[in-house]
């Protein structure tokens, strides 16, 4: 019998990683505030060494926060690597049952691939795509002229997009397991699943036959299988190209 | 393949049939636009589509999973929906339209001073020259409705007003698509103006617009996307631009050639704030080079300084890359040029007055003599070149490579469960052929598969299902702790 799956996380770990994200990113929060709020109004009809200043703010902002988000990711990625790592070792530990059954290994590795893959830089991107000069309420605020008012907004706003960031990321993150998942099973399942049916169905194929219709039947049945053998036959031949 | 034969007669003709007709089958030519594309892709899709009709055919279909024929459907629709994707973003009267025009070889997009692009227009090659309209749902229209009412945008409610759209909301929201043929380019350029004209009631309640055109110069699979721009004062539309640039292959920013201005920053920046990992699909298109005084001294001198700003990590964060991917152009002076047999003898032809004006800033005397000169001059080749190479061939070759990784993998599937099932089968020959022993034998041995693998497919389900549970277990854990650090 095998083992039960095993994940070697260390959540002390990870709670104290995120604790110490968690304070550096309400800093830094509290810094682009600030700094927004000691800029002049800016619009669309400002000086374009205003909007770079500007720019060069917000893109500092972003640089931090990369820094400290890639933390949670990276925290995240040891995490589902070491789910992956263990529906492998799953895999390993029977692997005369995955071959037996003709189940794709490289298929299953793809699929950890494509998940793993999905783990990293987002919740940057959305933050990014947030302090974008195309977000009319951001736009509001660098409009509004410097003082506590602004820097207010402006920690509201950015508080709030690193929220949001956050939520888009752990349904996102939800949603890629649940299909991996999906997907696992669609492909490992159905395969031994096809089996059974097969198995199932030659025997009550043969089930019928007895000392009386034995010859003819056989022949039937032979026919039937070179049929099948038939087709397997061309769709090898078709796949060669 | 093993030649038999059989004492039955009918089951003698059943089989040489079936061989005729497989053979047939596998043999049969496949006339698929869909994936011309590529050869080597094509190749594979055609032999993926024969396998897919092989494997269904009755006797066979019983022994292919569902899970099989879904990837099969996955490897088809991922050889087949090989476009590359190319946004076109810009401020208002910044060449957006004039340089479509002189990519797509006539005036489909129109030149008015009004701004005319209020939902996404998609210009791809097609058999037939046609428009296809696509409808906002009842849902997103009301989404788009809250948008404009909280952004106050008092333009969009008066015009929809003045224009009495309201009275004819619901004749378009949520009815499928329309498909228009048309059978000249000018009912074409007059239709793709009905539906996106920010004049007409209707454009309100269209999301998106396809022209399909038979004259496409530009490479196989390339789809010009004019979108409404990052700066439309109703967020739910900016937002489509928005999504919409992070999906595209390439994004073509349009800004006027002469000193950059803070507004023009606002869109660049912006775009560049949606690619956040890909500055390098950007591309900065300098218009209007011709209606600078000096248009080469005057280029040369505003792109020192354009650079300047590009090459900040607010945008391509590197000045070879803002050097590579900044490209002058004059559309117009092109189209000028392609046209010039049409209006060359017409001294009342307005092109060929604005053509003798582009040319004197030039220092340009004879058009014959300095006619390729002048068309390089122009960029729009060098622009379709881009295209080409940086964006769709290298598109291309990366997709290329994804296909053929996954053929490779159907393959082996198919091939593997090929060989279960034939094994299989030959078995059953040889079983048949060994008496009615053999054959209680081998019933026995069936129904222990059936058990082994019920034993089987219970255990590994359990496993994986315990797996699953402790990772969404965890998962929410850490969700937990994720979100808390924002509240």
């Amino acid at each position: 019998m095998l083992q039960e799956p095993y994940i070697p996380y260390n959540s002390e770990r990870i709670e104290k990683i995120l604790k110490a994200v968690g304070k550096t990113i309400a800093d830094i929060i509290s810094i682009i505030g600030k700094k927004v709020s000691s800029t002049d109004s800016i619009d669309e009809k400002s000086s374009v060494s205003d909007v770079d200043n500007l720019i060069e703010i917000f893109e500092t902002y972003k640089e931090e926060t990369r820094k400290k988000t890639s933390e949670i990711e990276e925290s995240v990625y040891a995490e589902v690597s070491s789910f992956t790592e263990e529906l492998e070792i799953l895999f390993d530990d029977r692997e005369t049952l995955i071959k037996k059954y003709g189940i794709s290994r490289k298929r299953i590795a793809r699929q950890i691939h494509h998940l793993l893959a999905e783990i990293r830089g987002y919740i940057d991107n959305e933050v990014c795509k947030s302090i974008t000069l195309s977000n009319q309420e951001l736009r509001n605020i660098i409009r509004m002229i410097p003082g506590k008012q602004k820097e207010q907004a402006m920690n509201e706003f950015a508080d709030r997009v690193f929220r949001e960031a956050l939520d888009t990321y752990c349904q996102h993150i939800r949603e890629e397991l649940s299909v991996f998942f999906e997907e696992i099973e669609e492909g490992v399942l159905s395969v031994i699943e096809a089996a059974k049916e097969t198995a199932d169905r030659n025997s009550r194929e043969l089930e019928n036959i007895n000392a009386d219709n034995c010859e003819e039947q056989s022949e039937q049945i032979i026919a039937n299988a070179n049929d099948i053998i038939i087709d397997c036959c061309v769709a090898e031949y078709v796949l060669k190209g | 393949m093993e030649n038999f034969s059989f004492k039955d007669e009918a089951l003698q003709k059943k089989y040489e049939q079936r061989v005729a007709e497989l053979k047939a089958l596998a043999d049969e030519p496949v006339t698929d636009s869909d994936h011309l594309w590529d050869e080597t892709v094509r190749r594979y899709a055609v032999a993926m589509r024969r396998t897919k009709k092989v494997l269904s055919s009755k006797g066979i279909q019983d022994y292919i999973t569902m899970g099989m024929m879904k990837n099969i459907d996955t490897f088809l629709n991922r050889c087949a929906n090989a476009e590359f994707h190319i946004a076109l973003v810009g401020a208002i009267k910044a060449g957006k339209s004039t340089l479509i025009n002189a990519l797509l070889g006539y005036e489909y997009a129109s030149t008015e001073v009004t701004p005319e692009t209020a939902s996404l227009t998609k210009f791809k090659k097609a058999d037939k020259n046609h428009v296809k309209i696509s409808f906002y749902t009842n849902e997103e229209w009301q989404e788009l409705w809250d948008s404009a009412n909280e952004a106050k945008a008092t333009v969009f409610l008066e015009e929809y007003k003045t224009l009495k759209a309201d009275a004819e909301k619901s004749k378009w929201l949520s009815s499928s698509p329309k498909n228009i043929v048309c059978d000249d380019k000018e009912k074409l350029v007059n239709e793709i103006k009905r539906w996106t004209s920010s004049k007409s009631s209707v454009h309100y309640f269209v999301k998106e617009v396809e022209v399909g055109l038979k004259d496409f110069e530009l490479p196989e699979g390339v789809v010009l996307v004019d979108t409404p721009g990052l700066d439309d004062i109703v967020e739910y539309r900016s937002n489509i631009t928005r999504d919409y640039i992070d999906r595209a292959n390439a994004v073509l920013v349009c800004v006027k050639s002469d000193a950059l201005t803070g507004q023009e920053m606002h869109t660049i920046y912006s775009v560049f704030s949606n690619v956040r990992y890909h500055p390098e699909k950007v591309f900065i298109i300098a218009t209007q080079l011709d209606t600078l005084n000096r248009p080469e001294e005057n280029w040369k001198l505003q792109e020192k300084e354009w650079l300047k700003h590009l090459k900040g990590r607010g945008a391509y964060g590197s000045e070879k890359l803002a050097e590579a991917n900044t490209i002058p152009v004059s559309a117009y002076l092109y189209t000028l040029l392609k046209e010039y047999d049409t209006y060359a003898e017409d001294d009342q032809n307005d092109k060929k007055w604005d053509l003798e004006s582009i040319l004197s800033k030039l220092r340009i005397k004879d058009i014959h003599e300095k006619y390729d000169w002048l068309c390089d001059f122009t960029n729009i080749e060098k622009l379709k070149r881009t295209i080409k190479t940086d964006i769709a061939d290298h598109h291309k070759e990366k997709l290329r490579e994804d296909i053929e990784s996954t053929y490779k993998i159907c393959k082996e599937e198919i091939q593997d469960c090929m060989r279960k099932i034939r094994a299989e089968q030959e078995d059953i020959i040889q079983t048949s052929r060994g008496g009615i022993e053999e054959i209680q034998k081998k019933k026995k041995e069936f129904t222990q598969k059936y058990k082994e693998a019920s034993d089987d497919k219970k255990e590994l389900e359990g496993l994986i299902s315990r797996l699953q549970a402790i990772t969404q277990k965890r998962a929410g854990e850490l969700e937990q702790a994720i979100k808390s650090l924002g509240r």
